[in-house]
């Protein structure tokens, strides 16, 4: 079944389940929380109804499932383009890199720039940082292959994280505070123009990505496998790592680093629905997306008013589900 | 003779903890406050009250103590703060006289000032000092007590720059203990941690009058105008909340709000101000 054709209406059924399992996440979860809320009021725009509803937690849920969204597709990229399935989103150290630039603006005091709040600006800086030492090591002319760019990311994760200790070590106490928070990454309530922006950067990517699935299915298999299919892999290969660098970083300078997700979420669906990368990247936009919504809800509303780190969440809802998928799906290949 | 000499100087209070070393900005005030100041041979690089202090030798952080350093400085007593790197056993090792205290609330500070106190010899300035604190924090106590009180929340941190990742001081936190001293009904005071992340929602469902705000002070000390317009900035997203509306926002950097020490009064009053504006303090 996994591993039956792409019909068109087979496309259609698959992508149209997750849509609605997404558009169902996202109609119930803004009316699950920790306050109360009367509905009627808040829609009559009554203080603090209309406030906790529309400032406070809508904005949540949908900075949470555009967020999951992004990382699933992040993750099923990397998976392809590195042709390993341990990768994920912050295995080229995007996410590190990003996280280095925040805690340098922690610990320099950078506080804001007008409108953006400097944090986020350093985190975008130090991604881009980042993914420019890896790709300068891992690359020769203008070829560039998975295995330099696996082991030059591995390394140069390590390095940034060094430096982030380093630079923990030497902070102040609430700086290192500060820090500490940062590095568990979390959802909290944006404002809307940042939700709108996050958007409009990862709008025309995930447009893209569709739009090359075929080329990743012919990828993943393996380059010259590819090549020989008439992709040319080097510019594939630079815009895959581009897109995939833009949605990490843009999504870790504003929430930190989420674990798990972008691993869980494309083998979960590889698992279900095959490796076909024209089902799986819009699939794992949807699922990644309820995914983290659902979360994100656990997260603010389980121990409130205190809120868990989402990452938290993530592994302990979405690992246990993993393993049973995996237990399941190996006793079909043995019996 | 000379054998009667030893024994004397051996049981005489007086010699015990000549050369002390402080492991914590909290011991050093308390260290200080007892008149200590002069047998005070190291403190840590975050020791800036008194002025004295600072101009003792560094032997590192609280949680980042430098071993060398201290056993350089022939400490006859450490005074160590109860802390996650076991720097007590660490000490214990290589046989040096150690005391460990744990003033990280109000009760604690007084257990500290009594151990400290006896460990050097002048328990008397030991109960002095705590009475004098406790008589003060009465006084201000009584004060407050007479009037309404203020729902509060006070931020120790958020992720600078932004109203993400808000933490507030809830039950069981020092903070929380002052501010209930000096009037202030904590609205996360049935939050599950002391120090936790609370959500926005639980914010604006719970509105508080007034809102303490340390959450950017990277280096404690003085607010700027400038930084203090960008705070109110950020909360300027929220104007129904009542601090708000009521322009009860207050950013404060204060070592006397992280410090549990002899200070707590001053900490007490200081709250007292932004809670009850309208009477004197």
């Amino acid at each position: 079944m996994a591993a039956s054709a792409l019909t068109p209406a087979r496309f259609a059924r698959v992508l149209g389940a997750c849509l609605a399992i997404c558009a169902l996440v996202l109609l119930v979860t803004p009316f699950i929380g920790s306050a109360h809320v009367d509905y009627q009021k808040a829609l009559a725009g009554e203080p603090p109804h209309a406030q906790i509803l529309f400032e406070a937690r809508l904005p949540r849920v949908l900075l949470a499932s555009l967020v999951g969204g992004a990382l699933a597709v992040a993750g099923v990229l990397f998976q392809a383009l590195l042709r390993d399935s341990l990768a994920d989103p912050y295995t080229l150290g995007v996410s590190s890199g990003a996280s280095l630039g925040a805690v340098l603006a922690i610990c320099l005091g950078w506080r804001d720039t007008g409108s953006i709040p400097a944090i986020w600006i350093a985190a975008l800086v130090g991604a881009a940082a980042a993914l420019l030492v890896v790709m300068g090591m891992a690359s020769f002319g203008r070829r560039v292959s998975s295995f330099s760019l696996l082991m030059s990311g591995v390394t140069v994760n390590s390095i940034v994280i060094a430096v982030i200790l380093l630079l923990q070590n030497v902070a102040t106490f609430a700086q290192s505070f500060a820090i500490i928070r940062w590095l568990m990454g979390g959802i909290d309530a944006v404002e809307y123009r940042t939700i709108a922006a996050l958007a409009a950067i990862l709008a025309p990517v995930l447009v893209y990505l569709v739009w090359s699935a075929r080329s990743w299915n012919l990828m993943a298999a393996g380059e010259e496998w590819a090549a020989t299919r008439g992709v040319a892999t080097t510019k594939l290969m630079w815009s895959g790592l581009l897109a995939g660098s833009l949605i990490t970083g843009s999504v870790t300078a504003i929430t930190g680093p989420i674990g798990f997700l972008g691993l869980i979420v494309p083998h979960a669906l590889r698992l279900r629905l095959g490796a076909d990368h024209r089902v799986l990247i819009p699939a794992s936009f949807f699922i990644g997306a309820a995914f983290l919504a659902i979360c994100d809800t656990v997260a603010r509303t389980a121990l409130a008013p205190a809120d868990i780190p989402v990452g938290v969440m993530t592994a302990m809802l979405g690992g246990p589900f993993f393993l049973w998928l995996l237990r399941h799906r190996q006793k079909r290949y043995w019996s | 003779m000379k054998r009667w000499l030893f024994i004397l100087s051996v049981l005489s209070p007086l010699e015990a903890g000549q050369r002390i070393v402080s492991t914590s900005p909290g011991i050093t005030e308390i260290l200080f406050a007892l008149g200590l100041g002069d047998r005070v041979a190291g403190v840590t690089s975050y020791c800036r009250f008194p002025d004295e202090a600072r101009r003792l030798p560094r032997i590192g952080s609280f949680l980042d103590p430098h071993l060398e350093t201290i056993l350089e400085l022939r400490p006859d007593l450490v005074i160590v703060q109860k802390n996650p790197v076991r720097l007590t056993e660490r000490l214990r090792a290589v046989r040096l006289r150690v005391l460990e205290v744990n003033p990280e609330s109000m009760q604690g500070v007084h257990e500290a000032i009594a151990a400290i106190a006896a460990a050097a010899g002048v328990p008397d300035r030991g109960r002095q000092l705590s009475e004098r604190m406790r008589s003060e924090l009465n006084t201000l106590g009584e004060r407050a007590g007479r009037l309404p009180r203020t729902k509060v929340v006070f931020f120790v941190g958020r992720t600078p720059g932004t109203l993400d990742g808000l933490i507030a001081a809830a039950k069981g936190s020092y903070l929380a203990e002052l501010l209930e001293i000096a009037g202030g009904d904590n609205i996360f005071a049935d939050a599950p941690a002391a120090y936790p992340k609370i959500t926005h929602e639980e914010l604006l469902a719970r509105n508080p009058d007034v809102i303490i705000d340390m959450g950017d002070s990277t280096h404690t000390g003085v607010i700027s105008e400038e930084h203090r317009q960008a705070v109110i900035r950020l909360w300027s997203r929220y104007p129904v909340l009542n601090a708000m509306r009521n322009r009860r926002v207050y950013p404060v950097a204060d070592d006397r709000f992280v410090i549990p020490g002899p200070r707590m009064a001053q900490a007490v009053r200081l709250f007292g101000k932004l809670l009850h504006p309208e009477v004197s303090w």
